[in-house]
């Protein structure tokens, strides 16, 4: 037997020794594709919603050292001194949970001034006076980028999709699991501006046409938030997938675990977003693989940041939760 | 072809494939759909290639190398298994764990030709117009 014939034999022994595996059903990537950042898995039974770029979402990004300056945090006026202790108390542990030891927190003049941190970030201002906003939407269509008109101003916006063929629908069987339909852009949408990261947080009962992050101009229009998710992170730990990048898992407190698990039973075979700061950062489609709801034990992991320092400081932001009080920088 | 056929035909080969040149079922798994995923981003092209299967093959050889380096994979490297199966007096465990060596002994070019000839079946001339 010559060599080529033996290694023929070897390999051919070595894949029939495998294990036989059906491969996961196909709707999962078309899923993918529709959605670009989008993967949703069911692990250990719980759904795991993989989320890209949102690293951006915050504006923290890795870049040169900053000074390691005192940097002042204003407040808008008539804000008390105890309103002012509360956004410290969230700061110190934002700072802490960054691993900034050095950082101090204190108030001064009506302001708060934090000194020593965080130096890592390229934008630490961002990272100070982030106030995450985690909303969970339903998804009612799909739109294109942003095509102003230069006739009239298209008016309000749209409260739902211009024809049923637009709508997102249930999940329907395709032999391997369920999948939804390949749903084209809604046109009617392409004439209105996105919702802006402010009127997103100050008007979380309305509609919403929101950029899809790490997309080129890809938006969805969401419904009404069905769920607020922003001071309910119990954890966010940084971790590297498989593939070695860096990931963001959000672990939820057990009340909103409980409140997230009534919204997944309710859009079952349905798409949500979840927003972060005005961008849908994942959009999954609810247990496509299975014919019947099961609970959820909820977790969503956050894939796609440039850098470990990104990845950590989303996720300090997360586990300390929104600022009581705004900050800003002048 | 459709990308759904294609799926279904090449995904057991593709994903056996990575299992035994990374050691790793479970990496072997991301790669394999990360492959399948690229190919049907560009399916309009994958499609018209002489070999779809091939250059899923190689992207997933990419996405293996890229991922092993990162995780000095050298250094945890699992034997290949999967979930539930017992390797002991197994039919073909030599056969898998010489391949498992070879692969392993081998560059990452080297190792791309020997999956396309001895697991895709491509001859030389063929192999020679994937690469």
């Amino acid at each position: 037997m010559s060599m080529t014939d033996e290694l023929d034999v070897r390999f051919e022994g070595a894949l029939n020794s495998l294990p036989r595996l059906s491969p996961p059903p196909v709707s999962g990537l078309h899923a993918r594709l529709r959605k670009r950042r989008v993967a949703a898995r069911v692990v250990g039974g719980g759904l795991v919603a993989v989320v890209a770029a949102v690293g951006l979402s915050l504006g923290l990004t890795e870049g040169p050292t900053s000074p390691a300056g005192a940097v002042v945090l204003h407040v808008a006026p008539g804000v008390t001194r105890d309103e002012l202790r509360a956004d410290a108390v969230v700061m110190r542990n934002r700072l802490a949970l960054l691993g900034d030891a050095r950082a101090r927190v204190s108030i001064a003049a009506g302001s708060l001034v934090v000194t020593g941190g965080p130096s890592q970030l390229a934008d630490p201002t961002s990272f100070l006076t982030a106030s995450p906003a985690l909303l969970v939407r339903p998804v009612l269509c799909l739109s294109g980028p942003y095509q102003p008109s230069s006739q009239s101003s298209p008016g309000d916006l749209l409260s739902n999709c211009a024809g049923t063929s637009y709508a997102i629908a249930p999940a329907t069987p395709d032999g391997d699991g369920y999948t939804t339909a390949t749903f084209s852009n809604d046109p009617a949408l392409a004439g209105y501006p996105s919702t802006s990261p402010a009127q997103d947080a100050d008007n979380p009962a309305d509609v919403a046409l929101l950029p899809t992050a790490g997309s080129s101009g890809e938006r969805d229009l969401v419904g009404p938030t069905a769920l607020t998710l922003s001071s309910k992170v119990a954890s966010a730990e940084v971790a590297k997938n498989r593939l070695g990048g860096w990931v963001v898992r959000v672990q939820l407190d057990a009340g909103a675990a409980a409140q997230w698990d009534l919204v997944a039973h309710e859009y079952f075979h349905l798409q949500i977003a979840v927003d972060l700061d005005g961008s849908v950062v994942t959009a999954p489609l609810i247990e496509p693989s299975q014919a019947a709801y099961t609970s959820f034990d909820s977790q969503i992991e956050m894939s796609g940041f440039q850098s470990k320092e990104a990845a950590a400081a989303v996720a300090a932001a997360l586990q300390s939760g929104p600022l009581p009080i705004p900050l800003h920088v002048r | 072809m459709e990308f759904d056929a294609f799926y279904r035909a090449s995904y057991e080969r593709v994903h056996r494939a990575m299992a035994l040149a990374f050691r790793d079922y479970s990496l072997a798994e991301d790669i394999t759909q990360e492959a399948f995923y690229r190919a049907l981003r560009r399916w309009p092209k994958v499609s018209k290639l002489d070999h779809p299967e091939a250059w899923t093959m190689v992207v997933a050889l990419n996405c293996g190398r890229d991922a092993a380096r990162r995780r000095r994979q050298k250094d945890q490297v699992q034997v290949v298994g999967g979930p539930g199966v017992d390797s002991s007096g197994e039919a073909g465990i030599d056969d898998r764990l010489a391949v498992v060596e070879l692969l392993a002994s081998v560059t990452d070019r080297q190792r791309e030709v020997i999956v396309l000839r001895y697991i895709c079946q491509f001859s030389v001339p063929e192999i020679a117009g994937v690469l």
